[in-house]
């Protein structure tokens, strides 16, 4: 979910989605670079991200990962979810 | 040098960037690797996973799991063997069975509410020999008037051999069918109707009605050549123009085996019994309920022939299907239960040798875990060794299933009806090839579970040849064995009774040579014979096959021996016994017109007196031969049975032979 979500605002590269995963949870999430990968080959096989060789910023060869029709439909779908997950577990806290 | 991963470059670019990184934030370029190496793991084993992930790796790990199971067989050779051996023998003996039992009582036959079809005969309650009683035609009125339960009811003959008749069609060469004289419900009682053509119509019966045939579908294709023109042609049987009125589907053959259908002519004699009733009841009703109305129409023949019926005749009702199956049903069912049986012994014995293998190969499996192979890894491995052994066994048992069914149908005796109709049951191949997955599966997997629970150390001290096996393993093994006991008991108990019953049948001396001897059947019928020609032809063939070198004797008979429960019985009195009997009463006997040198031909000892010879002519001293059991009766009652006088047919008749 959170590898679409970064993925929706521009396409990147690993490197650069796990930064920006780290960055913008103000690093409380720690991304295990290793298994980042794996993932990636997963949304890929599901059809949701698409992979091309592109340069990086710092004149390298990179692979980056690009959402397709049937990712942003998923980012929706997840999007909604968590909203619905988390709102619930907002209430239960508020109760309690 | 081989083209790079892109695996390989993506992760390096990963490792780069994070080291850049580090190194901005002033880190040395030592510090900054070993960083990124920290951060981004083993890049081997995230290869690895990345890999393990595609499809293609799958297939590529599921070969090399076949091959090495391929190997580990090869190297415990012999077990594994066995072990598919025995499944597939197993597999293949259970499934031929089933097959057969499937094709002859299982299947639902080819006529639409089959429950509702019955057979209708009568029995005598002091005739203690069981054999069924015939009836005649004018009983059909009997049991359509008295019997609101009856939808339809047709009468069609008791003995179904023996009516054929000689068709020529055109200008081919005359053929021999076996040929169901039928009453004109016939077919609305079996709920079949012509696929061409017309239905048997009251009036066909009549003495002067246009003589009509109905085609089976078999002799329609072959010898019509499935020619819609059929209808309306006219051929000849035995000699005498009938007009083909019908042909029925290619699944109506009842009784089994007909060629031909005819109406059967209108009789009036109630004395001619030699019919058998069929009937279909209306929806509803029962098998007893049919019962009671039978024997409330004989009850009612009694009171209005009581000349021609005995007091003690009671109604039979057999169901059209349990007709058809006969007496082979509980044959069929106990072989059927015994080869069940020997699957579950095969599944079991063959279990137990791959267990026993399994528990052997603990050392490997440990090494290899040592190695790091995860007990995934190992369940895969042993799961695809069981599937590897089940599918060659069920391969095997499917190819031997198919040739015993061949080898059952050619070998099983005629009277198992529809046998010919099995094939090989995909039901019953399914069945038995989950039992034996189920079976290699527990014995494969059964050891690689209890693996999982062990930690390395135990395992690779205890897992070699030298020791038995640990405590839960032979404890599973002991239940192997002893299911094994127990299933092949149960085995040999069924099998040494069907033994010993065989035997018993074999050794009951029926009275005659049950080898050696062939039978035919043959008809002269038609205009052109006179009684004087009859005799002529017949006693010509007897000569002609009598001095045939390979004959050592021939005759004639009227109803070959053991052609089904039929006969053709007649009342007897003795004369001492005149007077003293009630003629309602009258006891009967079975018998049969036979020729001179019948009993030397069929192997039957003559006790007492002579068999008939070429002097017992329609002119001379009427004799007759009784039977053993007869001829006991007589001397019971103080006589000696040579020489005394039986009246039958109305005429007195000499005992000359017993």
């Amino acid at each position: 979910m959170l590898i679409l979500q970064v993925l929706s605002r521009s396409k990147a590269n690993g490197y650069e989605i796990a930064k920006a995963i780290e960055n913008r949870s103000g690093d409380a999430l720690h991304v295990d670079h290793g298994s980042l990968y794996p993932a990636l080959r997963r949304l890929e096989s599901n059809g949701w991200i698409r992979a091309s060789w592109e340069t990086s910023p710092t004149n390298r060869k990179a692979r980056y990962y690009a959402l397709t029709s049937a990712g942003r439909k998923q980012v929706e779908i997840e999007r909604s979810r968590w909203r619905a997950a988390a709102l619930a577990v907002t209430r239960v806290m508020r109760e309690a | 040098m081989p083209a790079r991963d892109p695996i390989d470059d993506e992760l390096a670019f990963h490792l780069e960037e994070l080291k850049r990184e580090r190194m901005e934030a002033g880190d040395t370029e030592a510090e900054a690797i070993r960083f990124a190496r920290m951060k981004l793991g083993h890049i081997t084993s995230v290869r690895e996973e990345i890999l393990n992930m595609s499809p293609w790796h799958r297939a590529e790990s599921l070969v090399r799991h076949v091959r090495f199971a391929i190997r580990s067989f090869r190297r415990h050779g012999g077990a594994y063997a066995f072990g598919t051996a025995i499944l597939a023998i197993g597999i293949g003996l259970s499934v031929a069975m089933f097959s057969l039992v499937e094709a002859v009582v299982m299947r639902p036959l080819p006529f639409p509410d089959q429950d509702n079809i019955h057979l209708i005969w009568k029995t005598d309650l002091q005739d203690k020999s069981n054999l069924v009683g015939e009836l005649a035609y004018p009983e059909l009125a009997d049991l359509e008037a008295n019997n609101a339960e009856i939808q339809h009811v047709a009468l069609f003959p008791a003995a179904p051999y023996g009516n054929g008749r000689i068709l020529q069609a055109a200008n081919q060469e005359p053929v021999q069918f076996e040929t169901c004289p039928a009453s004109a419900d016939f077919f609305k009682v079996l709920g079949v109707a012509p696929i061409l053509g017309r239905d048997f119509r009251p009036g066909d019966e009549l003495a002067g009605a246009e003589p009509v045939v109905i085609l089976s579908n078999r002799v329609w294709r072959e010898h019509f050549g499935a020619s819609r023109d059929v209808i309306s042609q006219v051929v000849s049987l035995n000699g005498r123009g009938h007009t083909v009125i019908g042909v029925m589907g290619a699944d109506t053959t009842f009784p089994t085996g007909m060629g031909l259908w005819v109406p059967l002519p209108k009789a009036n004699r109630r004395g001619m019994i030699w019919l058998k009733a069929i009937a279909r009841v209306r929806p509803g009703v029962t098998r007893d309920a049919l019962h009671r109305a039978v024997d409330r129409t004989f009850q009612i023949q009694l009171r209005d022939y009581l000349k021609e019926y005995s007091v003690t005749q009671r109604g039979v009702v057999t169901p059209i299907s349990e007709f058809l199956t006969g007496s082979s049903k509980s044959e069929l069912l106990i072989s059927l239960l015994a080869s069940a049986l020997l699957l579950l012994s095969a599944c079991l014995s063959a279990g137990n040798l791959f267990l026993s293998r399994a528990l052997l190969r603990r050392r490997e499996m440990a090494t290899r875990f040592a190695l790091g192979a995860t007990p995934k890894h190992l369940l895969a491995q042993f799961t695809v060794e069981s599937l590897l052994v089940t599918f060659i066994a069920t391969a095997a048992g499917g190819l031997l299933a198919a040739g015993l069914i061949r080898l059952l149908i050619s070998r099983a005796p005629a009277d198992i009806p529809r046998i010919e109709s099995a094939s090989l049951s995909p039901p019953a191949f399914l069945f038995a090839a989950v039992v034996a997955l189920l079976a290699t599966s527990v014995c494969g997997l059964g050891p690689a579970l209890l693996l999982r629970r062990k930690n390395l150390d135990t395992l690779l001290r205890d897992g070699g040849i030298r020791t038995a096996g640990s405590r839960s393993s032979r404890r599973l093994q002991h239940v192997f064995l002893s299911l094994q006991a127990a299933v092949t008991v149960a085995i040999l108990v069924v099998g040494s009774l069907l033994l010993l019953s065989y035997r018993a049948m074999l050794q009951t001396d029926v009275g005659f040579a049950n080898r050696d001897t062939v039978t035919m059947n043959l008809a002269l019928r038609g205009t052109q014979f006179s009684p004087e020609s009859y005799r002529r032809f017949y006693g010509n063939l007897l000569d002609r096959l009598r001095r045939a070198p390979e004959v050592t004797s021939a005759a004639g008979v009227l109803l070959r021996p053991l052609e089904g429960p039929i006969g053709w019985d007649t009342e007897y009195t003795f004369e001492y016994e005149q007077g003293e009997r009630d003629p309602n009463q009258l006891s009967k006997a079975n018998f049969e017109v036979i020729t001179p040198q019948y009993f030397a031909t069929i192997g039957t000892r003559i006790l007492q007196g002579r068999d008939f010879d070429e002097h017992d002519k329609a002119d001379s001293t009427k004799v007759l031969i009784v039977n053993q059991s007869l001829a006991g009766r007589i001397r019971a009652a103080g006589y000696e049975p040579l020489g005394q006088r039986l009246r039958v047919f109305g005429e007195w008749r000499k005992v000359a032979g017993v």
